[in-house]
C-alpha cells in the first residue's frame, strides 16, 4: 500500500504536461509525415518538370524543322500561286496552235479527212499531286518529260495538264497517219497517240473512223 | 485523441510493461538517497543506488573540527530550503537512472506521523475527521495542509473505536519538494510516507507475507519501528533517541573526536563490537561499552513496542525484525539483536545488479528500493 502526499493541483498539471507532451509528439509525427510526404511529392515535381526541359531540349530542333517546313510550305504555295498568276498572262494558248496545225494538216490532204470532234482538257494540280514525290522515271522518259514540260526553278513541273481528243473520219488510211506525224511533229501536243481506227461503209463507200488523244504539260 | 492515447496507454501497460522501477528519492535531514529497482519475476534486483550529501549541512559547533565532514540539516532549513542546494548533484545525477518518474518520500520526522482513535464510521467521514484533527491540532488551515490515513486494523475492545494512522504534511513543502524535483529532470510521481515505504520494503525482502515483522529503519535523526503483516503498517513509532546522530555525539564527546571519526569508528568493517558486547557483556574497549548502553536502551524501547504490538494486534506478533537503514553499517548489529529480543533479526537484503560495484550496504537503500518499487504498485 502507498500513500500520496502530493497536491492534487500538482498531480493536474504533471497530467496536463504529459497530455501536452503525448499531443506535441503526435503533432509532432504528423507534421514531421507531411513533410517528407510533401518533400516528397515536391521531388517528384521537380524531377518531371526536369525530364520535360531534357525532353522539350532534345526535341527543339525538330520543332525548329517543322517551323521551317511550314515556313518553306507557305512560301512554296506563294510562289506557286504567283507562277499560276505569270502564267495566266506569260503562256501561249496551245489549243489555238493546235487548231491550226489541224487545218494545215487536214486541208493539205485535200479533204479526205474532216473532223467531227475536238475537245481540249486542262487539268490544274491538286496541292496534294505537288507535295507527292514523282516515281523515278527511266532515262529516255525523262528526257522526253524535260523536253514537253516547262520545269520550275526548284525542279518541280507546273503541273497543268493539257489533253486533247479528236474523233474524224478519212477515206484514206494514209491520210491518218500524216496526221499523226504532222501533229506529232509538233511540241503542242507531245504526246499523240491514235487511239482506234474502224472501217466502215457509208453510201457504199468506204470509210475509216478514228480517234486520237494527245497529252501536253506545263 | 483522449481515447486514443489511452488505448495506447493500455497497449504499453499491457505489452509493453517495464521492468525498471522509477527512481525513489528518500530525503532526510542528513542524505538523500536514490535507488531503483528491477522486477525479474517475482525477484526484485537492485539496479542503482547514489547518495547525495547536503552541500552546506549543519555542525554540531561542540564537536566541529578543521576537517569535520560530518553534519546535516535542521528540519526548518530543509522545508523552507527545498532541495534547492543539491540541485546541480540532482540534476548531473539524473542519467545514472532511467526514465524521468520518481516516488519520494521526507524522512527524519518531516512528514508527521500520528495514530488516532476515531469512532466507527465510513473511509470518507474518518477521512474528513482525521483532517480537521490535525488542522485543528496544528492551527492550520484545513486547504493548507495534506492529510491521508489508513485503518490500522487495531481493536479497541472497550471503546469500540477505530484506530487509525495518520501522515501529514504542509502543502507548501510538498509543492516546494516536488516542483525541486521536476526542475532536476524528475517527474515526481507520488510522495509517499515512510511506514508505508518500510511495508513494501519489507515485503520485497520477506517473501512469506503472513509473517509478522518488526522493521526498524536506523536512521541519522530517529529510529523508526513499523509493524508489517501482509505489506501493510499495522503500527508505527519514530524514536529520535535511537537516531544514529545520537549514537555518534555520545561517542564523540566521551573520546573526543569529531563526529566523522566517530562515524567511522562505529561503521569499520573490522570490527564486531556490538555482538562482542552483547555476548559476554564485558566490554573489552570503551567503544564496545558505550555501544553496549546504547543497545540496551535500543533493545528496552524494542521490548516496550513488542509488548505494546502484541496487546493491540494479537494476531500481528511479530516473528522477526528485519533491519535497515544507514544503521544497519554497524557490524553485527543484527546478531546483537537477535539474541537481546530472543526473534531472528536479519538486515534487509535484495539481489544486486552486477552494474553496482563496491562494498555497497544496500540495506541503506531499503527505503528508495521499496519507493522504486511504487512504479508496479502503482500499475
Amino acid at each position: 500500500m502507498h500513500v500520496n502526499l502530493l497536491p492534487s493541483s500538482f498531480v493536474w498539471r504533471r497530467l496536463a504536461r504529459k497530455r501536452i507532451r503525448q499531443w506535441t509528439l503526435g503533432f509532432g509525427c504528423l507534421f514531421f509525415l507531411f513533410v517528407v510526404a510533401n518533400q516528397h511529392l515536391v521531388l517528384g515535381l521537380w524531377k518531371g518538370r526536369c525530364e520535360y526541359h531534357a525532353l522539350h531540349s532534345s526535341i527543339e530542333p525538330i520543332c525548329e524543322l517543322q517551323n521551317r517546313q511550314a515556313d518553306l510550305a507557305n512560301q512554296s504555295g506563294a510562289l506557286l500561286q504567283k507562277i499560276k498568276q505569270l502564267k495566266v498572262v506569260v503562256s501561249p494558248d496551245r489549243t489555238t496552235s493546235f487548231l491550226g496545225l489541224l487545218s494545215q494538216g487536214v486541208g493539205a490532204d485535200e479533204g479526205k479527212i474532216q473532223i467531227r470532234e475536238f475537245q481540249v482538257t486542262v487539268t490544274e494540280p491538286t496541292k496534294q499531286d505537288l507535295n507527292r514525290p514523282k516515281a523515278p522515271q527511266s532515262t529516255n522518259t525523262e528526257k522526253s518529260t524535260k523536253s514537253s514540260t516547262a520545269v520550275v526553278p526548284d525542279g518541280r513541273t507546273t503541273g497543268i495538264q493539257y489533253q486533247m481528243s479528236m474523233r474524224g473520219i478519212s477515206t484514206e488510211g494514209e491520210s491518218i497517219s500524216k496526221l499523226v506525224d504532222e501533229l506529232q511533229k509538233s511540241s503542242v501536243f507531245p504526246e499523240i497517240e491514235l487511239r482506234s481506227t474502224q472501217e466502215r461503209f457509208v453510201s457504199e463507200r468506204m470509210i475509216q473512223e478514228f480517234q486520237l488523244e494527245g497529252v501536253g504539260h506545263e | 485523441m483522449s481515447s486514443l492515447l489511452s488505448y495506447f496507454d493500455q497497449i504499453r501497460h499491457q505489452w509493453l510493461a517495464p521492468s525498471f522501477g522509477w527512481t525513489g528519492i528518500e530525503i532526510g535531514c542528513h542524505e538523500i538517497k536514490m535507488a531503483q529497482v528491477r522486477k525479474l519475476g517475482s525477484r526484485w534486483q537492485l539496479e542503482a543506488v547514489w547518495t547525495v550529501d547536503h552541500p552546506t549541512p549543519y555542525v554540531n559547533p561542540n564537536h566541529a573540527s578543521s576537517e569535520e565532514l560530518f553534519g546535516w540539516i535542521p528540519i526548518d532549513k530543509l522545508k523552507s530550503g527545498g532541495l534547492s542546494p543539491t540541485f546541480e548533484n540532482l540534476v548531473s545525477l539524473k542519467s545514472l537512472f532511467r526514465g524521468r518518474n520518481c516516488a519520494a518520500t521526507l524522512t527524519d520526522g518531516i512528514i508527521e506521523y500520528r495514530e488516532l482513535d476515531l469512532p466507527p464510521c465510513g473511509v470518507s467521514e474518518s477521512h474528513a475527521m482525521v483532517c480537521s484533527e490535525i488542522a485543528l491540532e496544528k492551527e492550520c488551515e484545513l486547504e493548507e495542509l495534506l492529510t491521508e490515513c489508513w485503518d490500522l486494523l487495531q481493536t479497541r475492545p472497550r471503546s469500540q473505536a477505530s484506530c487509525f494512522a495518520t501522515v501529514s504534511l504542509e502543502k507548501s513543502t510538498a509543492l516546494r519538494f516536488a516542483r525541486d524535483l521536476m526542475n532536476a529532470g524528475f517527474e515526481c510521481r507520488a510522495l509517499d510516507a515512510v511506514p508505508c515505504a518500510m511495508a513494501r520494503a519489507t515485503s520485497m525482502a520477506v517473501e512469506d507475507g503472513e509473517q509478522s515483522v518488526l522493521t526498524i529503519d536506523l536512521g541519522y535523526q530517529q529510529a523508526t519501528l513499523t509493524l508489517v503483516k501482509q505489506g501493510q503498517p499495522l503500527l508505527s513509532r519514530g524514536i529520535r533517541s535511537l537516531g544514529l546522530v545520537s549514537w555518534l555525539e555520545s561517542i564523540a564527546t566521551s573520546f573526543g573526536v569529531s563526529m566523522s571519526d566517530a562515524q567511522t569508528l562505529l561503521f569499520q568493517s573490522t570490527g564486531n563490537h556490538v555482538e562482542k558486547s552483547c555476548e559476554n557483556f564485558e566490554f573489552s574497549n570503551p567503544l564496545q561499552q558505550k555501544l553496549g548502553s546504547y543497545l540496551q536502551s535500543f533493545t528496552v524501547e524494542l521490548d516496550r513496542t513488542i509488548h505494546f504490538a502484541s496487546q493491540v494486534c494479537r494476531s500481528a506478533s511479530p516473528t522477526q525484525i528485519l533491519l535497515m537503514g544507514p544503521g544497519t553499517r554497524i557490524p553485527g548489529i543484527d546478531q546483537a539483536l537477535a539474541r537481546r529480543i530472543g526473534l531472528p533479526a536479519n538486515i534487509w537484503s535484495i539481489d544486486v545488479s552486477e552494474n553496482l560495484f563496491g562494498n555497497q550496504c544496500i540495506a541503506a537503500y531499503a527505503i528508495s528500493a521499496a519507493l522504486s518499487s511504487l512504479a508496479f504498485e502503482a500499475q
